[in-house]
């Protein structure tokens, strides 16, 4: 019988205010050999958290950042509103939007594991499991109205007022998954052994919410539905799918030579209809030969081990929503002789048709250590053909605003290698290793809807190319000098006849006629119209052509280190958000950069095109001026330790004792301007942090 | 020995005699098999297409239409200047909320004359379904000039990544609006 048991405590102000996050943490496993046939074991583990509620409205923040000229807040707490009477009255400090709404977010979670094993004979033994989790986070939310102050002329710019609530939301999630498999080894021969697998699993998934508002709060500070005595609402709904699996299993080792396995699984979801959507089989096999047993490699002393694999499989996906192939009506009401007239109506179409997105994944890889495993690594060549992709595509607008299921369309290959490779030695005292990753991979559309593509924002799905390649104009340059008008003026002059009025089109009718500090697009189709038939393809869509990462490390005597760092190339992203565009209103924000390189009167080298009102279109469309290489690489971690000699610290009973410290994301190599090259659009970025801790044991 | 066994069949016992039901349907809404059953459905399946109208592209915004006109003037919109392109917000909500009201009416139409309810009630049904269908379609040949025409037997639920046939004459929009009327 083995016992462990846990216990944790995490205390995080934040980085932001009204952000604190505590929670308590446990965990107990024991697992007992009751006879010599039955093994019993049981996980259990629970946390319970405490949050604030201004880390619900963190993203709300990076929406509404203030006008420069504000004060965010005074030293006597008032917050700043505008001090131009220009600019937009409701134009928010952020420091306000974290903290008009208070309360907390409590969150208790529960999971546990519960195991038995019986062994029926020598070599069959019979597993079961059942895992269970509940998750239920309740939060308990009211408003603050503070008013926002002009400190310029000491009087209130925005009045903030409005019902006080206390608004109470509780979601509770539960998960049940069981499964039983069966294993039996035999060896069919003196050096053939065979090992059989056939199980069973199913599972359940079920979330429920409800969410109850009350108005005016008999005073500020209370925070239950009766301290409120005005009117409320109620909201609420669940969801829940199913899934349950047949899989079996056979490995075939010669020798512990070639080695052989064979699996396949029926996966059956609640997701799809009834019938032959619902299920989907999915067979996979594999085959390894272990060369370093062979005789004629035998004497090559500094082979340690040379695996060659091959593989083919496949593997279903089925994320789509719970009931998307199902017809349903909901709630559209009508008023009728001064009264509510209860009515329904289809509000999202349906897909009985959808079955499961499947991937056919082909592997051929070496496994190699060389020098008494000092030299080590992996070579690995995949093709991934997934095919019935689950998409959403954008229906004709004639069918109306209901929402549209997603269908199996399209089909994408994603080709690509994975090397690693490690080098660790020791020199005296001194151990180190040194080791790096490398994977590249190629996406494409293989079969979507021939030569049409589908066009959502910059996001284009063509056979061809890569899946949500940018699709964007050209910007040729920024009009800055006479010799680039005399350019404008050539494409007006040279514009197509219009054949119904004899007359030359206005080439640049889409977008406005550029002029000084202006974008002038490339006419890429030869036209002689600008417009957006003229957008190309740049980029290679959502994911990075390589991803890398590489370790570093090493020991001398107490002392330790290693180093960490990752990064990617060849990802080009659209980054025309809310700071960084060509355009500018009263009481809104952009970057410095933008600000600094806009083009002004007399300038022949701005780096961004004059700034204007949203009125005007032209210099922010979509073009490639907006589309940023993401490619980077970041000192993810590094850790230095030391770890307090033995004889020191066992007389007073501690087994080991080492004290570390540890930095996160301390440097970043990047010629991406947003936020974050790691995270997408303007949101919260991955932290620096710095650990400093204690490893004790026993 | 036999301990061991009885032990293996409850563990399989649990596993296959709780098995978790692969069918399972929304919690907030009402599928499609069990509607159209009562009188009570058909009635509230006609609400529907009323409720249809309050929505801002439907006739939630007709007064507003005014603005485009000599009588009245908005705020210099594209379209009131005449720079308005296919994709403008204002034609593209009209399109679309218009659409959504002639596909809940033909959704009425196709189901409920199959119904098994009273034929008094039924022939009422059908006959504010039908006028209401007219309506919109007026409101977009009106707004569009011609558009093409869908009819309660093409079924939207199977076929909406088809809807892409070409205009009906507006003489032929007309015709239709007619025989909804009458």
């Amino acid at each position: 019988m083995s016992l462990f048991g846990s216990l944790g405590y995490l205390d995080n102000p934040g980085i932001v205010e009204n952000s604190t996050y505590k929670r308590y943490t446990a965990r107990v496993n024991i697992a007992a050999q009751v006879t010599g046939w039955l093994k019993l074991g049981i996980n259990v583990s629970g946390k319970t958290g405490n949050a604030e509620m201004g880390s619900k409205y963190m993203s709300s923040m990076f929406d509404a950042i203030g006008t420069p000229g504000i004060v965010y807040r005074s030293k006597d707490g008032r917050y700043g509103g505008i001090e131009n009477p220009e600019e937009n009255a409701q134009t928010h400090s952020p420091l306000y939007l974290i903290n008009n709404r208070v309360g907390t977010i409590k969150g208790n979670d529960f999971s546990g594991r519960f195991t038995a094993q019986v062994s029926l004979l020598e070599n069959l033994s019979v597993e079961g499991a059942l895992n269970y989790r509940y998750a239920n986070t309740l939060e308990e939310e009211t408003p603050r109205y503070d008013d926002l102050w002009s400190f310029r002329t000491n009087t209130v710019v925005y009045a903030r007022s409005g019902n006080t609530y206390v608004r109470n939301r509780n979601t509770a999630d539960k998960r049940i998954m069981m499964d039983l498999v069966a294993r039996y080894d035999l060896d069919i021969a003196p050096r053939l052994t065979m090992n059989l697998l056939a199980g069973a699993s199913q599972e359940k998934y079920k979330t429920r919410w409800f969410e109850a508002t009350r108005y005016d709060l008999l005073e500020d500070r209370l925070g239950v539905i009766n301290a409120a005595t005005g009117s409320s609402a109620a909201t609420g709904t669940a969801s829940d799918w199913v899934m349950r699996s047949y899989f079996g299993r056979i490995n075939l080792a010669w020798d512990d030579k070639y080695l052989f396995e064979a699996n396949v699984r029926a996966d059956g979801s609640s997701r799809f209809a009834a019938g032959s959507g619902r299920w989907g089989i999915f067979p996979s096999f594999s085959a390894g030969w272990r060369m370093e047993q062979e005789e004629f490699l035998r004497h090559y002393v500094w082979l340690d081990m040379l695996k060659v694999r091959a593989s083919w499989g496949s593997l279903g996906n089925n994320s789509v929503g719970n009931y998307e192939y199902q017809s349903v009506y909901s709630q559209s009401n009508y008023i009728l002789g001064n009264s509510l007239a209860e009515g329904v109506a289809r509000l999202a179409l349906a897909n009985s048709a959808l079955t499961w997105e499947t991937t056919y994944v082909t592997n051929v890889g070496i496994d190699f250590g060389f020098f008494r495993s000092r030299l080590s690594g992996t070579v690995d060549i995949f093709n991934k053909d997934t095919r019935n992709i689950l998409i959403e595509l954008p229906a004709p607008l004639l069918v109306g605003t209901v929402s549209i299921p997603t269908q199996n369309s399209a089909r994408v290959r994603n080709r690509g290698i994975e090397f690693s490779m490690r080098w660790q030695d020791k020199v005296g005292e001194f151990g180190y290793h040194v080791g790096g990753n490398v994977s590249h991979v190629r996406n494409r559309v293989m079969k979507f809807k021939g030569d049409e593509a589908n066009i959502s924002g910059t996001n284009m799905i063509k056979e061809g190319y890569p899946i949500n390649v940018q699709y964007v104009l050209a910007v040729d340059r920024i009009i800055q000098t006479e010799d680039d008008m005399m350019l404008v003026q050539q494409i007006i002059k040279n514009a197509p006849l219009d054949p119904e009025t004899g007359m030359r089109k206005n080439p640049f009718a889409a977008f406005g006629t550029p002029t000084y500090g202006d974008f002038l697009y490339k006419d890429l189709n030869g036209d002689g119209i600008i417009d957006e038939n003229d957008r190309y393809t740049v980029g290679n869509g959502n994911t990075p052509l390589v991803t890398y990462g590489i370790q570093l490390g090493g020991e001398f005597r107490n002392f330790d280190l290693s180093v960490l760092f990752q990064g990617t190339q060849g990802m080009k992203v659209l980054w025309n958000d809310k700071f960084h565009m060509g355009y500018i209103d009263y009481g809104s924000v952009i970057n410095r950069a933008v600000a600094e390189g806009a083009w002004r009167e007399g300038m022949t080298d701005a780096r961004y095109p004059r700034l204007l009102t949203s009125t005007h279109k032209i210099n922010n469309q979509p073009s490639d001026f907006w589309v940023e290489d993401k490619s980077y690489m970041r000192l993810k971690n590094i850790q230095i330790g030391y770890t307090v000699p033995w004889r020191l610290t066992e007389a007073i009973g501690i087994s080991s004792l080492r004290v570390y410290f540890s930095g996160e994301n301390l440097f970043t190599f990047t010629g991406y301007r947003g936020i974050d090259p790691e995270v997408s659009g303007t949101t919260y970025p991955t932290l620096k942090q710095f650990v400093f801790g204690i490893n004790l044991n026993f | 020995m036999k301990m061991r066994q009885y032990i293996t069949m409850f563990l399989a016992a649990t596993l296959l005699t709780s098995c978790f039901d692969l069918d399972t349907a929304p919690y907030d809404s009402v599928a499609e098999g069990n509607f159209w059953q009562t009188e009570q459905d058909a009635k509230r399946a006609v609400m529907g297409v009323y409720a249809q109208m309050r929505e801002q592209g439907a006739f939630g915004y007709m007064p507003l239409l005014d603005t485009y006109s000599d009588i009245a003037h908005g705020p210099a919109s594209p379209l009131e200047i005449g720079t308005y392109t296919a994709t403008e917000d204002f034609l593209v909500s009209n399109w679309q909320d218009t659409w959504d009201g002639v596909h809940r009416a033909n959704t009425v139409l196709n189901k409920v004359p199959g119904m098994d309810i009273d034929e008094a009630v039924k022939s009422q049904i059908l006959g504010e379904v039908y006028f209401l269908r007219a309506l919109y379609y007026f409101h977009l040949t009106d707004l569009f000039g011609s558009v093409p025409l869908y009819d309660e037997s093409w079924d939207i639920s199977e076929k909406f990544m088809e809807m892409l046939l070409p205009r009906n004459t507006a003489e032929e929009c007309w015709d239709f609006i007619k025989q909804d009327l009458t």
